[in-house]
């Protein structure tokens, strides 16, 4: 390992010996940068192909390789005539030491194929059988002197250029997600809510005059709820999330119209309104202006209760490669008034430091304004480093000030939270096992509630195929709500399906209180019905186990999803 | 003439592209000094021959492998500026945080790249400040976290009472009224998070055992004509009745005990002697 690389890894891993905890999004583990993608940066760097070295490695027959991926297909070294075992649309199952992946064949030559799959690498091996046919020889390449004579040729008389413009604007969507959604719950002895749900987005990239827009929006009904049920909602609801129309930049500058969103303005949500900006010095700076009003925190219908006014600047500094290391600095200062509280000055700032495998993001909020005078809404510290390819560690640390609510929520004796909270996490990968362990606390400083979570994982990967895992976890919990939960999960990806069986059970020991146990069943399953449809069904189910006092109560949750990418 | 249409040219004039002309791959890379200059750019690594705007770009070399939804998001729609400008590979690059920075950096804890939608259940509300018990786990999200606009997600940790007040002055009207006998607090040693009724009183069985046994399930107005407030580690005797269901006449009764010292034919004196408290 050079030693720049050593460093910075170092140094990286020293930021992670921090602690945080995010509630919410911390349980789960970090998204590892995969194998597969460092090799196919190898590829892509490296003097000298990895399938010419591949090539002297194997030189059996009975198995071929890919020798060439572009974005689209994957070309193999073996064809009808060499025993490839499959016809066309067939799936040819890759190997990769103990990775398996599947492609599906498009073409097959006398000595060649192609196929499209995805997370194919350039080396990926593949069995063959026996020749079928005798092997046309596979025509010599040109030699150098055939190649300059036609190259002489072709400059002679050079084929006149095409005149490139790209696609000509137009008023069609470049892209469009669509969700349809319907989720049922139900509990014994209660009532039933039922749930539809259609999110959509569509994105116009190419408008005319250069302008690009973007709208997203949230259709949600509720055709059935208990008439017990907290608090009354609304029955049929239609939330436009965003909906933007963006200039096109002249000389750096653009603006944005509609229910907008800035980008680089930490803490700053969507408005009514409209905003400016100006990129220079080759867009490693951005300073915008913004102004609008805040649309209704329950169901966003566009509201004049809530206004605010603002300014936000952006420095990112970088290097040419992707793999050199890079800061982003964003900051917002802004004038906003909300209806519970006087106005208040308010300023946000957010440091984003990625290096190699190791980032750090540090946000901070504030504002002044209050009776109280000046008052820290919240800090942010999230590190994350891969020491080496095995190890992950995570940690991060936060406090948040109670002001950053605008909704007083069922059972909230004030607006948001006050609390103070920190995780870390430690990730180790060798071979098939895969071991973590996590830690977790927070203190709610309003109520004084604590609660607290450790736990580990083991799980076996890839033994199913790619991408699968088995875990078994366990979780002792201590604090106001003491219990532990043991879970055993099984996640396996066959075709161009994806298979989630979950089986936990949690205990509740309450001061006090008799020991309760509940069983939960999770079973979910996503299909790939083609390149633009995907299907979900999930279904959740609990109860508690008999014990002494009946009935056993159970419930259960249902979901089925139809989603569209194009 | 540019080096990449040399490239293209050469390529169709030997037939280097689709399909039938696999055979004719030439085994090794065009040199650099045959295509008249500085050759790096493949353009077969982006561009087809079906069409020349039928692009696209081998995006894994770039350490962010485009997967799922990623595939099909228009480059524009994540390099506003230009193609050769590194960004972000962290989700904040490219993506405007609905959670307004409350919820930290790490999206992929919650969120996939299939679809945005968030895979965060009960399973892993556990993980939070307040687990999500019995029926707690089984209702929609929107339930308790009712804010669309900025999906903040973060909240004070309650106590039972800041949610179910009204249920706790609803037993007002029921057998045991808790505002009565200030039992507002500590839910959960007698009730689970699956219902209120039937509840546990696990104290209960130090004085009389109802937990198990014959008395087991039996509401508490069937014994208590009164529900007073106790002390702890108290028992009171003066509101129960055991003859509400024990029906027997004492003339029944007295012959029963004939050779039992001290025996009265009231309900306390039974209770003296049947305590059931589970203790031997």
């Amino acid at each position: 390992m050079k030693r720049g690389a050593f460093a910075s890894r170092l140094l990286g891993g020293l930021l992670a010996l921090g602690v945080s905890l995010e509630p919410g999004a911390s349980h789960a583990r970090p998204q590892r940068p995969p194998k597969r993608e460092a090799a196919k940066r190898e590829v892509a760097e490296e003097p000298r192909p990895r399938s010419e070295r591949r090539d002297a490695k194997f030189s059996n027959d009975s198995s071929g390789h890919v020798v060439f991926v572009t974005s689209e297909h994957a070309y193999l070294n073996r064809g009808r005539a060499n025993g490839l075992p499959v016809e066309l649309g067939n799936t040819l199952v890759l190997t990769r030491g103990k990775i398996q992946t599947r492609c599906r064949v498009e073409f097959v030559g006398d000595n060649t194929a192609t196929c499209v799959g995805e997370g194919v690498a350039v080396g990926d091996r593949f069995d063959v059988g026996q020749p079928r046919t005798q092997a046309k020889p596979v025509a010599p390449p040109l030699s150098e002197p055939e190649l300059r004579r036609r190259l002489a040729v072709l400059r002679s008389k050079p084929p006149p250029l095409v005149n490139f413009q790209g696609e000509a604007p137009n008023l069609a969507w470049s892209g469009a997600t669509a969700v349809l959604q319907d989720s049922f719950w139900r509990v014994a002895g209660g009532g039933a809510f039922h749930q539809e749900q259609l999110q959509a987005s569509l994105r116009f990239d190419n408008l005319p005059l250069g302008f690009r827009g973007l709208a997203d929006f949230d259709v949600l009904v509720w055709s059935q709820r208990p008439s017990t049920s907290r608090p009354t909602r609304t029955l049929a609801s239609f939330i436009l999330t965003t909906a933007e129309l963006r200039s096109p930049e002249d000389h750096g500058f653009s603006f944005t119209l509609g229910r907008t969103w800035p980008t680089y303005a930490p803490g700053m949500t969507k408005i009514d309104g409209v905003t400016a900006s100006w990129q220079f010095d080759d867009h490693r700076r951005e300073l915008g202006i913004f102004s609008g009003f805040l649309p209704d925190p329950l169901n966003q219908f566009p509201t004049t209760r809530q206004a605010t006014a603002g300014a936000y600047f952006m420095q990112h500094w970088r290097g040419q490669r992707n793999r050199d290391p890079m800061a982003l600095w964003e900051s917002r200062l802004a004038w906003v008034t909300k209806p519970f509280a006087p106005p208040r000055l308010e300023l946000g700032s957010g440091l984003h430091l990625m290096a190699d495998q190791s980032s750090a993001n540090l946000q901070v909020l504030g504002g002044v304004g209050d009776p109280s005078g000046a008052q820290l809404d919240g800090v942010w510290l999230d590190l994350r480093t891969r020491l080496f390819d095995a190890l992950t560690l995570h940690g991060g640390a936060r406090y948040q000030r109670g002001y950053l609510g605008d909704v007083l929520e069922l059972g909230d004796p004030v607006r948001g939270a006050h609390s103070v909270s920190a995780d870390t996490g430690v990730f180790l990968d060798v071979g098939h096992l895969s071991l973590s362990s996590y830690a977790r606390a927070v203190r709610d400083l309003d109520t004084s509630l604590e609660q607290a979570q450790f736990g580990g994982e083991l799980a076996l990967v890839h033994l199913f195929g790619a991408g699968s895992r088995l875990g078994l976890g366990e979780q002792e919990e201590r604090g106001w709500l003491p219990g532990r939960t043991a879970y055993l999960q099984l996640v396996i990806h066959p075709g161009s399906t994806t298979w989630v069986v979950r089986a936990s059970a949690s205990q509740l020991r309450g001061p006090g209180a008799l020991p309760e146990v509940e069983a939960g069943l999770y079973l979910s399953g996503q299909v790939r019905l083609s390149d633009v449809f995907w299907l979900r069904l999930t279904g959740l189910g609990r109860g508690d186990v008999p014990r002494a006092l009946p009935p056993r109560p159970w419930g259960y949750q249902l979901t089925a999803s139809l989603g569209a990418t194009l | 003439m540019s080096p990449r249409w040399m490239l293209a040219a050469l390529g169709i004039a030997v037939g280097v592209g689709a399909g039938a002309q696999q055979a004719l791959l030439p085994s090794r890379p065009l040199s650099a000094d045959l295509l008249g200059g500085d050759s790096t750019t493949q353009c077969e690594r982006c561009h087809n021959t079906r069409s020349f705007h039928q692009a696209s770009f081998p995006h894994d070399g770039t350490g962010f492998p485009l997967r799922e939804a990623h595939r099909k998001v228009a480059c524009k729609g994540c390099h506003r500026d230009d193609y050769s400008t590194p960004i972000q590979r962290a989700c904040s690059g490219c993506h405007r945080d609905p959670h307004a920075g409350s919820l930290g950096f790490r999206c992929e804890g919650c969120h996939d790249e299939a679809n945005w939608k968030s895979r965060f259940d009960a399973d892993a509300h556990r993980g939070t400040n307040f687990p999500l018990v019995g029926r707690h786990a089984l209702l929609p999200c929107q339930e308790c976290h009712a804010e669309t606009r900025e999906r903040r997600l973060v909240r004070t940790t309650v106590s039972c009472l800041d949610c179910h007040v009204a249920d706790v002055v609803r037993t007002s009207t029921s057998g045991v009224d808790h505002v009565r006998l200030d039992l507002k607090e500590r839910c959960s040693t007698c009730h689970d998070g699956w219902r209120w009724s039937p509840a546990r009183f696990p104290q209960h069985d130090v004085c009389f055992q109802i937990s198990a046994g014959p008395h087991a399930r039996i509401a508490c107005r069937s014994c208590h004509t009164t529900i007073p407030q106790v002390p702890p580690g108290s028992c009171v005797r003066a509101s129960t009745s055991c003859t509400g269901c024990h029906t027997h006449t004492c003339t029944t009764s007295d012959a029963q005990h004939v050779n039992v010292p001290g025996y009265v034919c009231n309900d306390a004196s039974c209770y003296s002697c049947h305590r059931l408290t589970g203790q031997p």
